[in-house]
Parts: structure tokens; C-alpha cells; sequence
């Protein structure tokens, strides 16, 4: 059985609970990453910012109750709500209940929470300390190796 | 009546009294939903065999019940095709991006849509657009939206169709689609013009001295509300039937429930929609809430208090059909205040059609006063109707809350006015003219 410890990408960035948002998308940017781990002062795991959430916040209610809100198409509303989240702290956004793995879990189960949730990657925990993260593409990948 | 009230009061009255009671308290509060608290009071007077099931199903209004369920389906498919964000984006960029206009058109695009289509669809339709246009050209909703309120239950009551008192009414009585039209529709009318002229009074000055970004709302692109152009045309051909179909009731006499459950299946067939998508879409629990009322007030009608209720008004109007129709009206309005107009009107359906029966004038008067008031009366607080509930719920999230209070200055003033034109207007028609 293959562990998710031996996978685990180490290298990775993350932000604290007071960081803007705006720095939690230069992060994402810059890391080519989908989720962007929140650490608390003494640098505990909180949860998880995706995309999926800032999108989720940045689109205005009334365009997510709209059946059909392709004639805004020429509109920035999107963009000009983003802008005005931007300086929010991170924590805001922070999904605490963001699924996460351990070392010893193992690599189907990482697979199988991916598959429920359209994730593309997962934070991986050691208590209460993030140790790094699992993609989608490297659980792909151990089938042509 | 003597040899009623004297033998009235029996377990079974008492009983059958209670379930109401305790169902129109846990509605009122939403202790419960709707649908679950009148469906056990529905079968708690089954279970102590206040009713029997004979009874109990014979005192369901399929008529009403196939009516409300056929037109959920009809506008599930409907809603589908566009048309209704089309007809609003067009109407808002005629006004050019002047924010009283657009209260205007947004007021009459309400007021029709839901003469037509139910309440809460409708004000589910208009209003997220409302946001939509509000935060595009930069002004505060909140005239636009209480507007809308006022006209989704105005526009409401001027067709059989058009709000769940009409609806009942029209099930239970000989009044058919045109009827309404004929009666409720001129007055329906004035009061709209009179309540444009009063929000005029109140918003316009505030609404006219915005600058607003035109340029940002008239690039709103209506054609793309539209994803299926063949799709649209079938979905308007079929609703054209069917309301063609509505208006020359008197002529072919298909019932209001035929009518509308065979167009919405005619509907789902032209269109190639799948039955199991539409069919999700129909509000289950408001049919199950309906169902389980009428068995309630059923229990009412058999141990008697109905017809006591039935005889009181008599007696308390001396039997004079004009005093009637104005305790009706004015107890209709205010009782719809701050209770939901659906248990309300269904009980009162049973009261009138007690009298009916113990008098012998024509109490057709009563029908449109009891239509007119529990569909206005909606109009006066955020909890009034359930379009009403609608709107101001989904505001709280927003930057532009409604608060009961605020929305309860501008609705409770015109919705007494609204009364006040309705009340001479009947009198005027049925009792100055008629007689």
C-alpha cells in the first residue's frame, strides 16, 4: 500500500490568519497552487483558502440567484467586488472544515477525498503542524511509474 | 341556526377547533413548516375520526391543487426559456439609466409577470436583477425593491392565476379566469397608478438627483437571457395556449386544473424537457401544505363551527350583502397583515360558502372582497405574503437590508389606501350601480 508520506511536497508557501487576501492570491500566483494553507502565530494549521473561495466571495449574491447572468457578460462586477475584498484578512475566507491527510494515510484514501470534494490537492498533517501538501496529478501519476 | 348552535359544542367541535388552532399557530410562528404542520393536523382529525378518508379526500380541492401544480410546471419550463430576465433587461435599458424610470418598469414588469406567473417566482426573478441593475449604475435598491413588493401582490390579484387566494377561490367557486379580469382588473388599475403617484411622492427627488453610470447598464445584453431560440418560441407558443385557454374558460368549460396540468405537461413535451428535472422543480410541500389544509378546515365544516362562523357575520351585518362585503374586505386586509393569506382565505372560502347557502342573495360580492383584501392586505408588512418574506430575506445578506419597520411606513399607508379604493369601488359596482 502506498502512503501519502511518501509523496508529500514539502516545499511549500502559506499565509497567517491577518495576512490580506490580496497576498493570498500573489501566493497562489506565485506557487502555482490551487489551496493556500492558513497557520495560526505559532504556526498551527487553521484550514484552507481554494480559489473555489475567493471566487465564491468575490461573485455579489444577487449573481448567484440570477438563472442565466450571461447578458453581465460586458460588466467587471466580478472584479470590482474582488477589489474590495482584497485588503480582508485571510482568516475570513478560511475553510476550516477544508479535508486534510496525514502521513500514514493512505494514497487511495487522498485520491478518494479528492474525487469528493473536485479538489486538485491536499494539506497533509502532523498534529497540528502542516507538513505539506498532496497533489491530484502526483496520485495520477503513480499508475505510469 | 338555533338547532345548530345549540347542539355545536361536542368533543368533536372541540377537537377539530384545537388541531386549527395549534396548525395556525405553528404556521404563523414557523415553529413548523407549513407543509408539516398542516398535513398532521390534517391527519390527527383522520386518526381520531373527526373525519373519515371519504371525507378527508372529498374536502381536498384538486381543482385548486392541479391548478397551482400545473402552473409551477408551466413556469419551470418557462423560466427556462429567458424570457422573463429578457423582458426586464429590455424594459430597464429603455429607461436609459434613469433610476426612478427604472422603479417604473421594474414596478410594471412585476405587476404583470406575477398577474400571471405565481408571487415568489416572479420577485425571485425581479429581484436578484434588481441587485443586478442597483449595483451596476450605483443607487441604494431599496425603493425599487419595496416597489416591487407592493406590485407582485397588486399585479397578483388581478387575474385567477396570479396569487394563491385568487387561486383557491377561483377553484372553489363558479368564477372563472375572465371574471377576475372583468371585477378585480379595473380596480386593480387605479390602485396601481395611485400607488405610483404615492411612491412619486416619496422617491422621486431622491431617486432623480443620483448621476449614474449609464454606460455600464446599457451594456447589458438582453439577446443572451436567451440560450435557445427554438426552445423560447416553443415555451411562448404553449403559454399562449395556455392562457388563451384561461380566457375563453367560459366558452369550453375544461377545468382550471385541466387547463393548466395539460399545458405543462403539453409544456414539457414541446420543449423536450425531461419530466423528472421539471417535476423537481414543482413547490411539493406548498401542494402537501394546501392538501393538509383543506382537510383541516374540512374538519371545521363537518362539527359545525364553520357554519357558526358563517352565521355570526350574517347576523353581525344584518343581512345586508353591502355591510358584508366590506367586513369581509376590511377583515381580509387586516387579518393579511401578519398572517399568510393561503390557511386564512381557505377558511374563509368554507365561511362564504356557509352563507351562500343560508342566504339567498348573490354573495359574489364577498368573493372579490375576500379575493381583493387577502391579496392587498399582503401589502403592509415584510411578512404580509410570501413574496413579501422573500424579498426581505434575501436583502439581509446584502449591503441594503430591509428592516420590517422601514419597509412597514411606506407598505401599511398604501395598502389602507389600496383598501379604501377597493372598498368604494365594490360598493360602487355591486351595491350604487348594481341595485
Amino acid at each position: 500500500m502506498k502512503l501519502v508520506r511518501d509523496f508529500i511536497i514539502k516545499d511549500i508557501s502559506s499565509v497567517t490568519e491577518n495576512s490580506p487576501v490580496r497576498r493570498v492570491i500573489k501566493n497562489m500566483r506565485l506557487h502555482r497552487v490551487s489551496i493556500m494553507p492558513v497557520v495560526n502565530k505559532l504556526g498551527e494549521y487553521i484550514g484552507c483558502i481554494s480559489e473555489e473561495d475567493i471566487l465564491e466571495a468575490a461573485v455579489p449574491d444577487y449573481m448567484k440567484k440570477i438563472y442565466n447572468t450571461s447578458f453581465m457578460a460586458n460588466i467587471d462586477q466580478i472584479i470590482a467586488h474582488l477589489t474590495q475584498i482584497l485588503d480582508d484578512k485571510a482568516i475570513a475566507l478560511t475553510d476550516v472544515n477544508y479535508p486534510y491527510v496525514t502521513p500514514d494515510d493512505s494514497l487511495e484514501y487522498a485520491a478518494d477525498i479528492l474525487y469528493r470534494t473536485k479538489g486538485n490537492m491536499l494539506p497533509v498533517l502532523e498534529s497540528k503542524k502542516l507538513v505539506g501538501l498532496i497533489t491530484l496529478i502526483q496520485i495520477l501519476s503513480v499508475s505510469i511509474e | 341556526m338555533v338547532a345548530l348552535a345549540s347542539n355545536i359544542f361536542t368533543f368533536q367541535t372541540y377537537f377539530a377547533l384545537a388541531i386549527f388552532v395549534l396548525a395556525f399557530s405553528f404556521i404563523i410562528s414557523e415553529k413548523l413548516p407549513n407543509a408539516v404542520a398542516a398535513m398532521m393536523g390534517g391527519f390527527l382529525l383522520l386518526a381520531f375520526h373527526i373525519i373519515d378518508q371519504e371525507d378527508a379526500v372529498e374536502y381536498i380541492d384538486f381543482d385548486t391543487i392541479g391548478l397551482l401544480c400545473g402552473m409551477m410546471i408551466t413556469v419551470a419550463v418557462l423560466r427556462k426559456s429567458g424570457l422573463f430576465e429578457y423582458i426586464a433587461i429590455k424594459g430597464v435599458k429603455i429607461t436609459k439609466g434613469n433610476p426612478w424610470k427604472i422603479l417604473v418598469v421594474l414596478s410594471i414588469v412585476t405587476g404583470v409577470l406575477s398577474a400571471f406567473l405565481d408571487n415568489v417566482t416572479t420577485v425571485l426573478i425581479i429581484v436578484p436583477l434588481t441587485f443586478a441593475v442597483a449595483d451596476t449604475i450605483k443607487i441604494n435598491p431599496t425603493p425599487i425593491l419595496f416597489s416591487e413588493i407592493l406590485f407582485s401582490n397588486i399585479g397578483g390579484a388581478a387575474t385567477l392565476i396570479g396569487d394563491p387566494p385568487n387561486i383557491m377561490i377561483g377553484g372553489a367557486t363558479h368564477l372563472q379566469f375572465m371574471d377576475f379580469i372583468i371585477v378585480n382588473g379595473p380596480v386593480i388599475l387605479i390602485v396601481s397608478v395611485v400607488t405610483i403617484f404615492i411612491l412619486r411622492l416619496i422617491y422621486y427627488k431622491k431617486l432623480t438627483s443620483i448621476q449614474v453610470d449609464t454606460a455600464r447598464l446599457m451594456a447589458f445584453d438582453e439577446k443572451r437571457t436567451i440560450p435557445d431560440k427554438t426552445m423560447f418560441i416553443q415555451s411562448m407558443v404553449v403559454f399562449t395556449l395556455i392562457i388563451v385557454a384561461f380566457v375563453t374558460q367560459h366558452v369550453h368549460q375544461v377545468s382550471l386544473a385541466s387547463i393548466a396540468l395539460g399545458g405543462g405537461f403539453l409544456m414539457i413535451m414541446v420543449t423536450r424537457q425531461h419530466p423528472e428535472e421539471i417535476l423537481k422543480e414543482v413547490e411539493w410541500p406548498t401542494l402537501f401544505f394546501f392538501a393538509g389544509l383543506f382537510v383541516i378546515i374540512g374538519g371545521l365544516e363537518k362539527t359545525g363551527v364553520i357554519s357558526m362562523v358563517a352565521d355570526k357575520m350574517i347576523s353581525a351585518t344584518n343581512n345586508q350583502m353591502g355591510l358584508a362585503t366590506q367586513l369581509v374586505l376590511w377583515v381580509s386586509a387586516m387579518c393579511t397583515v401578519f398572517i399568510n393569506s393561503i390557511p386564512y382565505t381557505a377558511t374563509m372560502i368554507s365561511v362564504i360558502k356557509d352563507i351562500g347557502e343560508i342566504t339567498t342573495g348573490n354573495i359574489d360580492p364577498l368573493w372579490w372582497a375576500l379575493s381583493l383584501g387577502a391579496c392587498l392586505g399582503g401589502n403592509a408588512s415584510t411578512i404580509g405574503a410570501a413574496a413579501n418574506i422573500i424579498v426581505a430575506g434575501f436583502t439581509q445578506k446584502t449591503a441594503w437590508p430591509i428592516k420590517f419597520g422601514q419597509y412597514f411606513k411606506v407598505g401599511f399607508p398604501l395598502m389602507l389606501v389600496s383598501v379604501i379604493i377597493v372598498s368604494v369601488y365594490l360598493h360602487l359596482v355591486f351595491f350604487f350601480w348594481g341595485s
